[in-house]
């Protein structure tokens, strides 16, 4: 599993080939190298149950009506995307559609692979992605609406092919296919449980769910007419236990195999256990959410000296035992559209951040209502973060809620300054844009467009289709988000996941979500 | 034994729940609508807009005025309707089905273990009152009420699940699939659950048997000539039997909030972690439900409770 982490770590070259090949889709099959992780599962038995302790319970198992990050561990095993995603790249590559292609920026086709069935025998072909894919767009209860809201209509164009007509450009939709809004669920099962399919699943992926109890367990058994290479591994038992302590312990004693999104702190305790340690980068970030359409953020000043007044570093080693990522741009080294350019942006100097406030007419500092969960991590970061403000005469109040009341105090009722959170990531960097600074983004507290030219900026972004070209807008909405000091960017989260020996083949991937289709188990 | 006073009884206290189950779930009801946090935003998702969140709250009636929603929910429940969670669209009814019986198990061995210890030692103690004996049990019992169950938990685990690997460090069975499993599952976080009760059942047996030792009767008793064993055994316990059984009811109300804490430490899916969950996520269904549910087992456990007084204590009968 180690070598996994060395992979995640290597900065991928795109090239512009390699990008317009992935745009007509005609790469099949990961090109990433055979890792010493996917040998060992060779060596390994075939069968057996992969017991997983997953610290979330699905919040939905309809791909199109879950709200949570968190659901997708759950989601994987039975359903299958139209696009797949490298996972040492967050690029496309082929899934349920085995090519595609952009006849014009307004016509998406994709072609899909024929003789793919359903869970319950229903065939996956053009008129059931045709019925997922409305489904998504116009049901009361979808939350992936707005990911589909340049999409006119769809149309059956051959027994396998479904065409895509957009009102818009949007090469983003490509990531959104490979995301909940791609995931094919059985026609027959949606239209026979109504509601219901919640709870009864039906997709297309390598096992099947089997039984689903709320807040407990989730069981998965092997799809035996899987159409492609089936998993190693028959079953997979996910019990959820929210508490990592709990959950961590549980792997201690071999009750269960494989737990994932542990703590950096828990670090030590690991490695003294015994356990297999899985870590790599991530997409998530910590990051402090600002609504600049009031004061004091409404002016530039105050939020760059914001920006200039945390020590990354430091907050690594303190909050993340160094294992996190400083970050000022939301991606990792690893990531296609890291922007080299902006290293070296908001070095930590208290003494500017004191100079800029001066120059907002705050010689005398400034007091920041900063929202932050009541959880006992968030409140050390938040508490970490107040001393360092306050050292360029930023004058942090925690007030510190819920998880769930800080998106209504803050979003909903607009109430505080700032608001310190994570942001669970995409695919796909248009996506992070979209949800941070739309200014119908629910997210963006503001509500306003931070400056004029960023809606442009944006727009470019999904509707440019060459690699270098759309580097090149992601770059501009980039330095416009950094020169604008549009929120404060602080650490990547670090993957951080454990097992017992026995466990084969797994790798950690950039999303931080883990997939279990490699994962053998010795005896 | 079961005369018409007992009827009585039993009739008078199902007539009272009614007006005690409407006023606890109104109250939980608005207490729930009091707490900041939004569950339309939760369902709407990371990505919605404003409208997207004042539609969800339209689609699930949470833009009602609260009695609205509150008698909704009512006219469905006295139909038999506990409605389904928001959050997971499970059916209420359904998820505590399944998770009572788990909870009740360890509820119920918790007692057992509370009662069966407890009593040991309040009677050890009550015997040699002021020895070394009695000292280590009233110490144990100061120390077992002190003892946060949460802590004693983590130590238990430490040692008896993760050293030496005799207990399971987590998990449960549901014990109407498997009985057995269920009460390996349970035994632990019974054990910490019952800390707290040993040691109350321990200082009140003690304090009633030295009381009623020391009573007039007990004096009589001696000097007709009854054998010291007799005495105690068969009319000092049976005296402190009404002492016990206020204590049993308290305990049972406290065994039971105690679970909340105790599921959490083992990762059990029982009525406790289900109550948290939901509470977190506002999610009023599902803690309408819950809170129905433990309100009748309270007015039921105490409703036993009254008429084992009756059953026991004659004069309770005459009143």
């Amino acid at each position: 599993m180690g070598k996994g982490n060395e992979d995640s770590g290597r900065r991928i070259q795109l090239t512009r080939r390699h990008w317009l090949a992935l745009m007509s889709g005609t790469i099949v099959g990961s090109a990433h190298p055979l890792s010493a992780t996917i040998v060992a599962a060779q060596e390994s038995k075939r069968g057996g149950t992969l017991k997983v302790v997953t610290p979330h319970n699905p919040t939905s198992m309809d791909p199109i009506a879950g709200r949570h990050g968190g659901d997708h561990t759950m989601l994987f095993p039975a359903f299958e995307t139209l696009i797949n995603t490298d996972l040492d790249t967050l690029l496309p590559k082929p899934g349920l559609a085995e090519s595609w292609s952009y006849p014009d920026p307004l016509t998406l086709v994709l072609n899909l692979r024929s003789g793919v069935k359903f869970h319950d025998g229903t065939p996956m072909d053009a008129e059931a992605i045709r019925f997922n894919l409305e489904r998504a767009r116009t049901d009361d209860r979808s939350r992936v609406k707005i990911d589909l809201i340049f999409v006119k209509s769809i149309e059956v164009t051959g027994a396998n092919q479904v065409t895509l007509r957009l009102s818009e450009p949007d090469v983003v939709l490509l990531a959104v296919l490979s995301d909940r809004a791609g995931m094919m669920s059985s026609p027959t099962a949606v239209k026979e449980k109504g509601e219901q399919y919640d709870r009864a699943p039906v997709g297309t992926g390598p096992w099947r769910v089997t039984v689903w109890r709320d807040a407990e367990k989730l069981s998965y058994a092997r799809h035996e007419d899987y159409w492609g290479q089936k998993p190693s591994v028959d079953q997979i038992e996910m019990s959820v236990i929210p508490e990592v302590n709990t959950g961590l312990r549980t792997v201690i004693a071999k009750q269960n195999d494989f737990i994932f999104q542990l703590a950096p702190q828990q670090k030590l305790l690991i490695d003294r256990s015994g356990l297999v340690v899985a870590q790599g980068q991530t997409v998530a970030t910590y990051q402090i959410y600002l609504n600049y359409a009031k004061p004091p953020f409404d002016n530039l000043k105050v939020r760059l000296a914001m920006c200039h007044a945390v020590n990354r570093q430091e907050l690594n080693q303190v909050t993340m035992a160094g294992l996190g990522e400083p970050t000022i741009q939301t991606l990792p080294t690893s990531h296609w559209a890291y922007n080299k350019e902006l290293e070296g942006s908001y070095q930590y100097d208290p003494d500017l951040a004191k100079k800029l406030l001066a120059e907002a007419g705050l010689a005398s500092g400034v007091d920041v209502e900063m929202f932050v969960n009541n959880d006992q991590r968030s409140m050390q970061r938040g508490e970490v973060l107040a001393e360092q403000f306050k050292k360029a005469n930023i004058r942090i109040k925690l007030l510190s809620v819920p998880v769930n009341e800080l998106g209504a105090k803050f979003m909903g009722e607009k109430l505080g300054h700032a608001a310190l959170s994570v942001y669970t990531g995409r695919t796909d960097p248009s996506q992070f844009f979209s949800i941070m600074f739309d200014a119908k983004s629910f997210i963006n507290a503001s509500r306003i467009w931070g400056t004029p030219d960023l809606e442009q900026a944006m727009s470019d972004c999904r509707t440019i289709f060459d690699i270098e070209g759309r580097k090149e807008a992601i770059g501009k909405v980039l330095r416009i988000v950094r020169d604008n000091a549009l929120y404060v960017p602080l650490l990547l989260q670090p993957e951080l996941d454990a097992a017992l020996p026995r466990v084969k083949g797994y790798k950690p991937n950039m999303l931080g979500k883990p997939r279990f289709e490699q994962v053998s188990l010795a005896d | 034994m079961w005369d018409r006073r007992v009827f009585r009884l039993i009739g008078s206290s199902i007539l009272q729940t009614g007006p005690i189950l409407v006023a606890a779930t109104f109250i939980v009801f608005v207490l729930m609508h009091l707490v900041p946090g939004d569950i339309a935003i939760t369902l709407a998702g990371e990505s919605a807009t404003a409208e997207r969140i004042e539609e969800i709250r339209s689609m699930y009636g949470l833009d009602q005025p609260i009695i609205i929603q509150y008698a909704t929910w009512f006219w469905k429940m006295i139909h038999g309707d506990l409605s389904v969670s928001l959050l997971s669209r499970e059916p209420v009814l359904q998820s505590i089905l399944y998770r009572l019986p788990v909870t009740l198990l360890i509820v119920s061995l918790a007692m057992v273990m509370s009662l069966a210890i407890g009593v040991t030692l309040g009677v050890f103690a009550s015997l040699r009152p002021r020895s070394t004996l009695d000292s280590v049990v009233t110490t144990l019992a100061s120390v077992g009420i002190a003892l946060p169950n949460f802590w004693l938990a983590m130590i238990l685990v430490s040692f008896l699940a993760l050293r030496f690997q005799w207990l399971p460090v987590s998990g449960m069975t549901n014990p109407v699939q498997n009985p057995a499993d269920a009460l390996y599952h349970a035994f632990l976080p019974a054990l910490a659950l019952a800390a707290g009760g040993v040691a109350e059942v321990a200082r009140q047996t003690r304090s009633a048997l030295m009381e009623v030792q020391a009573s007039q009767h007990m004096r009589t008793l001696a000097a007709k000539g009854l054998p010291q064993s007799a005495i105690f055994w068969k009319h000092g316990l049976k005296n402190i039997s009404v002492t016990l059984l206020t204590v049993v009811g308290l305990l049972f109300n406290r065994l039971l909030g105690g679970t909340v804490v105790i599921e959490a430490v083992f990762a059990i899916s029982g009525m406790g972690s289900l109550v948290v969950s939901a509470a977190t996520g506002k999610d009023f269904p599902v803690v309408q439900g819950v809170m129905l549910a433990m309100v009748v087992i309270v007015i039921f456990v105490n409703l036993a409770i009254e008429i084992l007084y009756a059953v026991l204590d004659p004069r309770v009968k005459r009143r």
